[in-house]
């Protein structure tokens, strides 16, 4: 089973998907404009984001146009698993479809992990392990259609023949 | 509905399943991105009655980028034996053509998709990569959604129309989120609904996009069945109806009687207020079209309040039917000619200054507008202002070059 280890990002409530990549960077190849990501609210992430880290946000994560962008710019800047209380439809498919986890947490689990955690995740049992406070949590772990695409890597991949 | 075009035996919300997609689309803007991504995939098309190229967006190229982009679709049509359709925007060019049908699973890349749920169809927007399985595959995945249903009753006064209910439906739920329907379905009854035409259908389903939904539905009903299904659907379809002990999330009952006209302030078009409070506000340009007012109706409430009058000669007003049939129609009964006599600018059959195609704004500039959305910049300079509103008020407003109440009598 896939863990995920890293440092966590915490953003808060309805961030979209014009915060994650910014209009005026759509026009570049992923791997440019992956080094926008998150610039308005969070100027230092793409610099500093490493491999693995991950996003923990409110309610809503990547409502707002439904650009592809956004999810591959998290992911190819390092993002290795967003965690929200919810997310915006067409961001939670676009992140699926490229084979980045997006999981759902309650309130509670969202409003106890800080910036900074270092976190431990089994992405298939929704186990989370708090390795700086040593609290655990659960996550709504993908099942189903949505489990069976994240294990091959994305969409692509799954409806490949 | 969802149920029949999967291979589950039940389906509850919250399940992740595939579907059949009965009709999906590409539109100019996005051809280049989807080429490379289903070319990947292998770029064979799944059944080519099913997919269709829209040109909706620029059919009237304004530079020669947009010419070749559309040079580029239609060699690449030609080549996948793929129809290429230019006869308006998308959402009102299913009804004219008759391919949206109740049951139907309709998904592709365009926010507003929800609108052929008027029609009886699921319909869904989804992503890029979504649509290039569904190209190659003819399957979807999705999340079954849960139901927030608006029970509408009450009679709506003169010059207060569909637009108006769906602005109040925001402003009601705009406290909890601008998205508060995010992933749901919305549904619409009740016997203001029974008594509705297809046009405001059409613009309240529309209006799901504004909400954050999945898809709006309305039951088809023997209004649909005689506007639409007999005249216009060849294929089969099945009418899926809410059971009657249907597990609904949310229901909410919404009364119309005394309902005034709403304008949504920038920059969201959650951010309603009554047309009394944003009287008076001075306007350089009104637009009078998109996949949200563009319909017939639209026009003729719009042409009613303009017969035997002028536009301020301080504003421009762009009046643009939704499709070719919409214009012949309205042209037939004498509503383009209103609009002419009237002072306005007559376009035709797409997208139109709703996102910025015609009409761009610049800085300090100020419109209001029919258009779907207000997001800052949408029709054109970061630092302009739309506003929006119902046909009625736009045509109101044209008269005095100032937002102004339809149902008032300053401009008459």
């Amino acid at each position: 089973m896939r863990d995920v280890v890293g440092a966590v990002w915490r953003f808060g409530d309805d961030i979209d998907t014009d915060v994650i990549v910014p209009s005026q960077y759509m026009r570049y190849e992923a791997d440019r404009y992956a080094q926008h990501v998150m610039e308005p609210i969070a100027p230092d992430f793409a610099d500093k984001v490493e491999q693995g880290d991950i996003v923990v946000a409110g309610r809503n994560f990547g409502i707002g146009s439904s650009r592809e962008h956004a999810a591959i710019g998290l992911q190819r800047a390092g993002v290795g698993l967003v965690i929200a209380k919810s997310f915006g439809r067409i961001f939670y498919r676009n992140a699926i479809n490229q084979g980045l986890p997006a999981l759902i947490a309650d309130e509670e689990t969202i409003d106890d992990i800080e910036e900074g955690d270092e976190l431990a995740v089994n992405v298939f049992a929704g186990t989370v392990e708090s390795r700086t406070t040593g609290e655990d949590y659960m996550l709504e772990a993908p099942d189903g259609l949505i489990r069976d695409i994240l294990l091959v890597g994305g969409a692509k991949r799954y409806y490949s023949d | 509905m969802l149920l029949a075009a999967s291979e589950e035996k039940a389906v509850s919300p919250g399940d992740t399943i595939e579907v059949d997609v009965d009709v999906s689309w590409i539109h100019e803007t996005q051809v280049n991105i989807f080429i490379e991504t289903f070319e990947e995939l292998g770029g064979e098309v799944w059944d080519a009655d099913k997919a269709v190229f829209m040109i909706d967006h620029f059919p009237n190229p304004t530079s020669s980028e947009q010419a070749d982009q559309l040079q580029l679709l239609h060699e690449y049509a030609a080549e996948k034996g793929v129809e290429v359709i230019k006869t308006g925007i998308k959402h009102q060019a299913w009804r004219s053509l008759g391919l949206a049908r109740p049951g139907a699973i309709m998904a592709g890349p365009d926010s507003h998709t929800p609108t052929a749920g008027a029609l009886g169809a699921f319909a869904s927007p989804v992503g890029p990569t979504d649509t290039a399985i569904i190209w190659q595959k003819g399957k979807l995945w999705l999340t079954v959604p849960e139901t927030i249903r608006f029970d509408i009753e009450g009679e709506l006064d003169p010059y207060v129309t569909p637009r108006d209910i769906g602005f109040y439906i925001l402003e009601q739920h705009s406290a909890e989120s601008d998205y508060f329907a995010e992933s749901r379905t919305v549904e619409y009854a009740g016997p203001t609904i029974q008594k509705m035409g297809l046009d405001g259908r059409q613009t309240l389903c529309n209006m799901g996009t504004e909400m954050g939904v999945t898809n709006a539905y309305i039951e088809p009903d023997e209004t649909l069945r005689i506007e639409y299904l007999d005249p216009k659907v060849n294929e089969e379809y099945t009418i899926y109806r809410s059971d009657d002990d249907a597990d609904f999330e949310r229901r909410h009952r919404v009364d119309v009687d005394g309902l005034r006209p709403k304008v949504a302030y920038p920059h969201s078009p959650s951010n309603v207020r009554d047309v009394k409070e944003a009287e008076g506000i001075e306007l350089d340009q009104l637009f009078l079209g998109s996949c949200a007012n563009g319909h017939l109706s639209d026009l003729q409430v719009a042409a009613e309040i303009l017969e035997g009058r002028e536009i301020d000669d301080s504003v421009d007003f762009i009046v643009t039917p939704a499709t070719d049939e919409i214009r012949k129609q309205a042209s037939a009964d004498g509503t383009l000619d209103t609009f002419v006599q009237a002072g306005a600018r007559i376009s035709s059959g797409y997208c139109s200054a709703c996102p910025g195609y015609e009409g761009v704004l610049a800085s300090g500039e100020r419109c209001l507008a029919t258009s779907t959305r207000n997001y800052r910049g949408r029709m054109g300079h970061r630092d302009s202002e739309i506003y929006l509103a119902s046909p009625a008020t736009v045509a109101a407003s044209a008269i005095t070059g100032e937002i102004t109440d339809p149902t008032g009598e300053s401009y008459r």
